[in-house]
């Protein structure tokens, strides 16, 4: 039990390290972290005006109203800057892949996906304190943004968002082992990152797709990311219809988890190491 | 400049001809774009077909719009799309071999790729043109046709020098790309949709200071007879100008920036 509670203190300690570079990363560049703010800042704005001239002109052509229409909208922006779905665990492996350095992620005492997981959550925690929490408060004081309806909302959002950010990891990383056979995902990351932004509901609420895509995105796990958490937020979803939209995500997050440990021990039979 | 542009020929027909090695790659990153292109339409198409018009813009109008950009972006990344690798050349050091050279490094530079990976680009650019002139029932004469592909070249030369002035931040920020794709993103948000919709402090922002407008609203109020929307009647006309300007711009940065540059030695 104590070797136990030792291996578990230090791996949580390897992990945290993990967390503490991807965070430090982050960090690192002051100017483009205030040019990211300000760009971010600018997108709500222009996102938030589409929504509300969109909604100001045909009130009731959607089943959402226009204030949700527009927090959906800005929400969706800082969610996308929280995620950082295009440069995750996909890109990382592949690079590593390519220039041969990911030997040294491999001599590491901690797997390699749990390092890319540690690495990520240090990714989304420092996007959480440096731009999520500073541009929900620019939102909902200056720009019309809502808050959550009740304080079970604001939690479910908050859960659902951790499940959203498990589901990209889970799928990234399968992007990423890919790279195992294709070295390059050149190509392949831009297909990818199309299925997210059509299925996800990141760009466009899917209950504007024609129907029959609306239900095929809605049992897609891309849905998972943006639609549940964003919809759970501004009410669409009220805390006592949550749940199948929770149970969609963790039966997701199951399913994928499973797969990610079958493919990457077939991957790692097949590991090339590249000169770089 | 004949001897300029005769390296620039050089190095694009070597680095092309080593792109087309690599042909499964090539054609993964046509369908990846493809597929990207046709989200991003398929996305506006779901906006559009719900609310059929956007700040007094038909649907076919803002198609048309949306592919004039498409064309702009493909024409601008077919030939600058490697400006995006400055920072990297910057952050590692490896700029330094192009300072070594008897040549500029800017040719270098865009002699580095000239990738087919954006014709897809063109080709839906020009079918989106193609079936919003005839929805929209026009009957363009030369005129308009000479001012639509001199709007597209400047447009495009325009983004360009964008970039090219974005990208030299790398001299002294190390990091350019926040500059150069929060820029996009922003731009992303709003090249889809008559701009004036955002209201006149964004029109003057995106007219004066990022010059966005020029990439595809104000050409395409010139050629759809929306010049009275104009800030100035005459703006709808002055893409070229900009481009002009801003060239001019990126070349003073870019240079500047090259006299500032200290290699990292990583």
């Amino acid at each position: 039990m104590g070797r136990l509670a030792l291996r578990l203190r230090y791996n949580l300690h390897v992990l945290g390290a993990f967390v503490r570079i991807a965070f430090d990363e982050q960090v690192a560049y002051r100017t483009a972290y205030r040019v990211t703010v300000v760009n971010m800042l600018v997108r709500m704005y222009a996102v938030g005006v589409v929504w509300d001239v969109l909604t100001t002109l045909r009130p009731g052509i959607i089943p959402i109203d226009r204030p949700q229409m527009v927090t959906y909208g800005m929400l969706a922006v800082l969610l996308n800057r929280l995620l950082e779905w295009w440069d995750g665990p996909h890109t990382h492996l592949s690079n590593r892949i390519r220039e041969g350095t990911i030997t040294t992620d491999l001599r590491w005492p901690l797997s390699l996906p749990i390092q890319l997981f540690a690495r990520s959550l240090g990714v989304a925690g420092a996007q959480a304190l440096l731009f999520f929490l500073p541009g929900l408060a620019v939102g909902v004081f200056l720009m019309g943004m809502e808050l959550p309806a009740n304080l079970c909302s604001a939690i479910l959002f908050v859960v659902s968002t951790a499940l959203g950010f498990i589901i990209l990891f889970l799928m990234n990383l399968i992007l990423g082992v890919l790279a195992v056979f294709l070295i390059s995902l050149n190509g392949v990351d831009h297909f990818y990152h199309g299925l997210i932004m059509l299925f996800s509901g990141a760009v466009v609420p899917l209950s504007l797709f024609p129907k029959p895509l609306e239900i095929t995105a809605r049992l897609l796990p891309f849905s998972g990311i943006f639609s549940t958490p964003l919809l759970i937020y501004i009410g669409k979803v009220s805390p006592g219809d949550a749940l199948p939209g929770l149970l969609h995500q963790i039966i997701w997050i199951v399913g994928l988890a499973w797969f990610v440990q079958k493919l990457w021990n077939f991957a790692c039979g097949y590991l090339v190491v590249h000169g770089g | 400049m004949i001897r300029t542009l005769e390296v620039y020929w050089a190095l694009v027909k070597i680095n092309f001809r080593v792109s087309l090695e690599y042909r499964s790659r090539l054609l993964l990153s046509l369908v990846g774009v493809f597929t990207l292109n046709i989200v991003d339409i398929a996305l506006l198409g779901f906006v559009l077909a719900k609310f059929t018009a956007i700040g007094g813009w038909t649907f076919w109008e803002i198609v048309m719009l949306t592919f004039f950009y498409v064309l702009v972006l493909g024409l601008e990344n077919m030939f600058a799309v490697h400006l995006l690798q400055l920072e990297q050349y910057v952050r590692t050091g490896t700029f330094d071999r192009f300072l070594v050279r008897p040549v500029s490094p800017l040719v270098q530079l865009l002699g580095q790729q000239w990738t087919l990976r954006y014709i897809d680009h063109l080709i839906l650019g020009s079918l989106g043109i193609y079936l919003a002139h005839r929805n929209l029932g026009l009957s363009w004469g030369v005129q308009e046709w000479v001012l639509f592909f001199v709007s597209l070249v400047s447009s495009a030369i325009l983004l360009g020098c964008l970039v090219l002035l974005l990208c030299s931040l790398a001299f002294w920020t190390v990091r350019s790309s926040p500059f150069v794709f929060c820029t996009f993103e922003v731009q992303e948000a709003v090249q889809h949709y008559p701009i004036h919709i955002f209201g006149k402090k964004f029109v003057v922002a995106v007219t004066f200071v990022l010059p966005f407008a020029f990439m595809n609203y104000y050409p395409l109020l010139a050629l759809l007879g929306r010049q009275s929307e104009a800030l100035h009647p005459l703006l709808p006309y002055a893409t070229p100008l900009v481009a002009i300007v801003f060239a001019v711009l990126a070349w003073l940065v870019w240079q500047t920036g090259i006299n500032k540059y200290q290699s990292t030695g990583t």
